[in-house]
């Protein structure tokens, strides 16, 4: 281990933080969150998180996404596709937050609500 | 001589490539703990730093593109999502990992070279993701990524600092 070594950890490391950060400072004050679905079409729905429990379908290149909304939280029930990293990766429910798939180009994305 | 050392040279990244294909196919049947989408151990980035250190960067970057296709057709993903993220990430991490060894030279150990590799691969492999689902989002996991990247990048960089170098056999043939 040289000293540029320690360097490049202790760069990567204050870099990781800032990137958190800054998609930590994307957090509302208070205000609704809503979730945002995108598909390879562009924007396919937005949400506000904190209603109903219910589902919403969309379709991507390999198939259907099911987004499913639990009051403030919101999860992938189900997906084509064949991983099912995106099934995997559980609930979201704060703004900055965001599950992707992949193989569906399907993005489901935690944002401040519009003013 | 120049013809012998060509055909030396032209074995030993065959036997390499075939190497780094065989290290790619063991991983994809690893079966990853889950705990972050993209993290992995890369295995095969032994060989492309290997490569970039005894060959030289042109013939890493052949390396790294021979192994991502080849691995990618052994395993069903060819020109899927999973191969271009994975073939824009063994890309990139290659061509950093050369052009710090040749600029950088000596400033980062093969540990140093190794790291900042992974670290490029997490960032390549966002940079694809991005573009496929047009979502600058996607870099949410980015942190997560590199504070992986960190140890998977040393371990690499420790088993390359052990691998035998060619600078040792010709010492070795001259004792």
């Amino acid at each position: 281990m040289t000293r540029y070594d320690r360097v490049l950890i202790v760069c990567v490391l204050v870099v990781s933080l800032l990137i958190a950060a800054y998609f930590k400072l994307m957090q509302s004050k208070g205000g609704p969150a809503v979730a945002v679905i995108t598909t390879e079409r562009g924007e396919a729905g937005r949400e506000i998180l904190g209603g109903e429990k219910r589902t919403v379908t969309v379709t991507g290149p390999v198939g259907k996404s099911i987004i499913d909304f639990d009051g403030a939280r919101v999860r992938m029930l189900w997906s084509d596709c064949p991983d099912k990293i995106c099934m995997n990766m559980g609930w979201i429910s704060e703004p900055g937050q965001v599950i992707v798939c992949m193989p569906n180009k399907v993005v489901i994305s935690i944002r401040e609500h519009a003013r | 001589m120049e013809s012998r050392n060509g055909t030396l040279r032209l074995a030993m990244l065959a036997l390499l490539t075939a190497l780094a294909i065989v290290l790619h196919y063991i991983e994809s049947l690893l079966p990853v703990p889950y705990v972050m989408p993209g993290a992995k151990l890369g295995l095969a980035n032994v060989v492309a730093l290997y490569v970039v250190l005894e060959m030289g960067p042109s013939s890493a970057l052949v390396v790294s593109m021979l192994r991502t296709t080849v691995g990618s057709l052994l395993s069903g993903t060819f020109l899927s999502v999973t191969f271009l993220l994975s073939f824009s990430g063994a890309m990139l991490s290659t061509a950093v990992m050369a052009c710090l060894s040749r600029a950088g030279r000596g400033a980062l150990s093969i540990t140093g070279l190794s790291i900042s590799g992974a670290v490029a691969h997490n960032i390549g492999q966002l940079l694809a993701a991005a573009y496929i689902v047009r979502q600058p989002g996607v870099f949410f996991y980015l942190p997560y990524l590199l504070f992986f990247a960190l140890p998977t990048g040393f371990f690499v960089g420790l088993v390359v600092t052990r691998l035998p170098r060619s600078r040792d056999w010709n010492v070795a043939r001259k004792q």
